[in-house]
């Protein structure tokens, strides 16, 4: 694994690599060197194939983490390939040429996350939320209770009281916290 | 002047079948679904005792309560004793079990079998997902409670309720079809309108006919 | 065709007389695991109605209802949890978290209903087929997911403290508060206990979030003397706590402390924004007689609406009891002085040795301020009136503790006897048994009380402590006689208590005349209680007053008497504690503000 990491660093510069376990690493890479970091990758350095590949949404820095997950069935080692996508113009170029299931993975994303991958095979299609209307669901800022609630009719019937103040309203409801400090000007 | 108002009450109450398109429209069927009235009394009694006795179930997996089905048809529990049995297909199926939690795109398909069943037809629901949306009532994709989209004659508790419940369940339904309180298809027959309207609130690409197929 | 292939079908007739593996009778023949996690039982004899299975729930499947029957009182909020089972997975998180027990889960899984809105219920209080079960999921103690076990407080090792009054507990340091502090559920059951009302749970969390200053700010919305209640304070918050129930109740004395500890004394007026509050903006005034906790919390929020408070203190400093009755090794005198220096900023002033009815009558009072309020406390010793009692040798212990306090030497004998188990026992006891150990280098005090250790009044800590400090408790005896010749004491004579209350809870001791003893000593001290001295009520203003059981006067529940402008509070009406003090100042400044407005 030292050299493969050795020989990518020689490709590009100021790469990031966080080892996780013996046989699971994960590199960044900018948006525009994926496309030839992960040829590279299957064609060169043998890992042929893809598990999965996976968004996060870190909505506190404004961006997207897509993550390309290849597995090299000779040294049996998982890589992972994270980038960084800006979230507000939401957009990755489509992969699909290399490896040719990823057009799967890609429209399920783009249905969750909104993720636009120009070019991509049935991208456009819904994947599993027919007809939806709404922002995506797996976005963060998503609230999905106030959708639950508004859409499907919870069973009316439910309601709860918190002990304090319960009790308070039990047993001492005539008393009042402290008063208020009397500013000046009143 | 009769004549016209008696047109138009006859055109209110056709299905407009609005979610197919143009031309596809007079393929289908356009009646709304009708009572199963009960026949001459002992008839009835006797058409009830049979009916409870043979309870062909729909082999339709909506949730993980479809993992609790296996067991029940195998050598364990063989429910082949009771007179239940599998289907492969609605038209032959008299029960559907809800197995759990059911999501937009599962309920569109909940609801075209379950119209396609003869009556009579029963409904049992698994699960807390089913009562009230169980673990996955905050999600946006999973419906809260069944009984707003289709009609249910039993339910049985657990998160999911165990075959020996399940069989409990059967029993219950059972008891029920016997007394000749099953009355779930025509509930649907007579509140047809609210529930297709509950239906549509949430399966926004509605590409199918309104009842029948 | 072979002819093994012929018969080998027939193989299977081997299994025909065999067990068959079907169930006869699945529904009855498989009762759950001993420990399976079924449907719920509560014990409602153990639930306290903390909310904590509310709380950790990750389906919101339980809700707090008020079930008949449920009283709610301290220590019990009388809600009790109602399971939605159309939310409910049974994972089992009420059943771990629950600090009671009360919580558990049957074996039972089988419960087919009709109706949905059945399956809405309120374990323990609706008729269940399960809920005598005896087996089912009960909390493993491996899994619980509470810590029950307190932090540890720093203290001085007897060997080092039985010489000084140097304080003796440390205090938590940040780590320490912080670990304390996530004890806590947050169920708020001891805010009604608390007779302040303080807003526990509220500064807990802020000292998880570690906002000193905030938790700080909230200190001071029910009690003005934190480092004095987070030293002395007689912790009945602690006594409900829900962690109580399995294990250690969670530190909220010491954590009150850790709070106060953190801010200087020049910081407080900048961290609660009183900094606009040194000149009095009302021309209203208000006379308070007794520096004490009532006292100083009535001035205290009478100054923050903008009042003239003025107290008038008999003693020379302020403080009144937590001074003069609580030896300085509980609570140091720069801690009290770190409070009141605070308040006496905020533009209330103090006199000191000025005791009203001699130096200055209560009329005058009545006539120079707009209202009064008399937190006079309880200094008077009480006797037991046994033969030999009336010897010069034998003290009153809120005399001695008072001398002590003052700076004054006390002739202390080299044997004592104390009469007395509540927590002034103990201290006079603790303090005697420094004063000997100074004085003559060895300790022999003997502490005896009518209760037996289970039921005596004292902290538990305090008794723990005193033994530590070389002294002897040896309770359950009543005082009978005290031996006297040539006028000088020789000893009490004691008889074994045998029953303290009677069956209606009524003080009325009985004893055992058979089982007797005899505790050498050359001084006693008696501690059985303490009386209040209304010295300062003139007849006139007596004749205005109602007085209730015990001489206490009469107050309504504002802590205002029939006079209309004298408001009385503190021990001679609630307690005796420091919280009550200040529960009742608070109180009646807010009744003194709204009789003052009309």
């Amino acid at each position: 694994m030292k050299n493969i990491l050795k020989r990518l660093n020689e490709k590009i510069d100021d790469l990031v690599v966080v080892k996780q376990r013996d046989d699971l690493y994960f590199i960044k890479v900018k948006r525009e060197h994926t496309d030839f970091i992960l040829r590279y990758l299957k064609l060169d350095e043998n890992f042929k194939h893809l598990d999965f590949m996976q968004a996060v949404d870190y909505i506190e820095n404004n961006q997207f983490q897509l993550t390309y997950m290849l597995y090299n069935y000779e040294i049996k080692i998982n890589l992972g390939i994270n980038v960084m996508i800006d979230r507000e113009k939401a957009e990755m170029d489509s992969m699909h040429r290399i490896w040719p299931h990823l057009w799967q993975y890609q429209r399920e994303i783009h249905e969750m996350y909104g993720i636009n991958f120009p070019g991509s095979p049935r991208v456009d299609e819904s994947f599993v939320l027919e007809g939806w209307e709404e922002m995506p669901p797996m976005r963060r800022d998503f609230d999905t209770l106030e959708y639950s609630k508004r859409t499907f009719y919870p069973r009316p019937g439910r309601s709860t009281n918190d002990p304090k103040e319960y009790m308070k309203e039990k047993l001492y409801h005539d008393f009042a916290k402290s008063p208020k400090i009397r500013r000046d000007d009143e | 002047m009769e004549k016209k108002d008696l047109n138009e009450i006859e055109k209110e109450m056709k299905l407009a079948n609005e979610g197919l398109p143009e031309k596809e429209r007079i393929l289908f069927s356009d009646a709304r679904p009708s009572r199963v009235e009960p026949l001459n009394k002992y008839l009835e009694q006797f058409v009830n005792w049979a009916r409870a006795r043979s309870l062909w179930l729909l082999a339709f997996g909506t949730g993980c309560g479809a993992t609790e089905l296996r067991p029940l048809m195998t050598s364990r529990f063989d429910v082949s004793r009771f007179g239940i049995a599998g289907r492969p297909t609605p038209r032959q199926a008299s029960v559907f079990i809800i197995g759990g939690y059911a999501s937009i795109k599962t309920i569109k398909r909940i609801v075209r079998s379950y119209e396609q069943m003869q009556g009579p037809k029963y409904v049992i629901a698994l699960g807390s997902c089913t009562i009230n949306g169980g673990m996955y009532y905050d999600s946006y994709n999973t419906i809260n409670r069944i009984d707003y989209y289709i009609p249910v004659d039993t339910y049985i508790a657990g998160c999911m309720p165990r075959p020996e419940a399940l069989i409990a369940g059967f029993n219950r339904l059972k008891e029920k079809i016997q007394k000749g309180e099953c009355d779930g298809m025509n509930k649907y027959a007579d509140n047809f309108d609210w529930y297709k309207k509950n239906q549509k609130q949430i399966i926004k690409d509605w590409n199918m006919p309104d009842y029948n197929w | 065709m072979k002819l093994k292939d012929i018969l080998s079908p027939f193989n299977v007739w081997e299994r025909a007389a065999k067990k068959p593996w079907t169930i006869k009778d699945p529904i009855n023949d498989r009762p759950g695991a001993a420990n399976y996690r079924g449907f719920h039982k509560n014990d409602f004899d153990k639930c306290i109605g903390c909310g904590s299975c509310e709380e950790i729930c990750q389906n919101d499947a339980i809700d707090l209802v008020p079930v008949e029957g449920q009283e709610t009182k301290e220590g019990n909020s009388g809600l009790r949890p109602r399971i939605d089972y159309g939310r409910c997975c049974w994972c089992g998180l009420c059943v771990d978290i629950c600090p009671t027990g009360a919580l558990t889960m049957s074996n039972d899984y089988t419960w087919v209903a009709d109706d949905p809105e059945d399956y809405r219920f309120i374990p323990g209080a609706d008729k269940t087929k399960w809920q005598d079960a005896t087996k089912g999921y009960k909390r493993d103690e491996g899994i619980a997911l509470i810590n029950y076990d307190r932090v540890k407080m720093k203290e001085i090792e007897p060997e080092n403290r039985d010489k000084s009054f140097i304080e003796i507990v440390k205090g938590y340091n940040k780590d320490q508060a912080m670990k304390e502090a996530e004890r806590c559920l947050e169920c708020g059951i001891c805010i009604a206990t608390c007779p302040a009302h303080m807003d526990i749970p509220a500064y807990i969390a802020a000292i998880r979030d570690d906002d000193i200053e905030n938790a700080f700010r909230i200190l001071y919305e029910t009690n003005p003397l934190p480092e004095i209640c987070g030293r002395i304070c007689t912790h009945k918050c602690e006594t409900v706590c829900a962690l109580h129930h399995n294990g250690e109740p969670l530190a909220i004395r010491w954590l009150k402390r850790y709070i106060a500890d953190q801010i200087p004394k020049d910081k407080y007026m900048e961290v609660l924004g009183t900094e606009h509050l040194a000149d009095p903006i009302l021309d209203r005034k208000v006379a308070i007689i007794g520096a004490g906790p009532a006292g100083i919390s009535a001035a205290y929020y009478l100054a923050i609406m903008g009042y003239q408070v003025k107290i008038f203190e008999a003693l020379p400093d302020s403080g009144g009891m937590t001074r003069y009755g609580i030896p300085e090794y509980r609570l140091p005198y720069d801690q009290i002085e770190k409070d009141y220096d605070y308040i006496k900023s905020l533009g209330v002033e103090m006199q000191f040795s000025t005791r009203v009815g001699e130096d200055i009558s209560l009329e005058e009072l009545h006539r120079d301020y707009d209202a009064v309020f008399a937190g006079t406390g309880l200094h008077l010793g009480r006797s037991t009136r046994i033969p030999g009692s009336d010897n010069k040798r034998v003290y009153f212990a809120t005399d001695l503790l008072r001398e002590v306090s003052l700076g004054n030497e006390i002739d202390v004998a080299e044997k004592i006897v104390v009469i007395g188990g509540g927590n002034v026992a103990m201290d006079i006891t603790r303090t005697l048994a420094r004063l000997q150990n100074i004085k003559y280098g060895k300790v022999d005090v003997l502490t005896t009380s009518l209760e037996t250790e289970d039921i005596m009044p004292a902290d538990r800590e305090e008794v723990v402590e005193a033994r530590e400090e070389k002294a002897v408790i040896d309770p359950g005896w009543g005082p009978k006689e005290i031996e006297i010749s040539d006028g000088k004491i020789k000893g009490l004579h004691v008889v074994k208590c045998l029953s303290v209350f009677d069956e209606d809870g009524r003080f009325n001791p009985k004893f055992d005349d058979n089982q007797r003893k005899f505790f050498e000593a050359d001084m006693i001290v008696e501690s059985i209680g303490q009386g209040m001295d209304l010295s300062y009520l003139s007849e006139e203003i007596k004749s205005g007053l109602k007085f209730g059981p015990r001489g206490r006067i009469q107050v309504n529940k504002n802590f205002q008497s029939d006079l209309k402008w004298l408001f009385v509070g503190g021990d001679i009406i609630q307690g005796p504690d420091v919280i009550h003090g200040v529960a009742n100042g608070h109180v009646a400044a807010r009744a003194i503000d709204q009789f003052l407005k009309k």
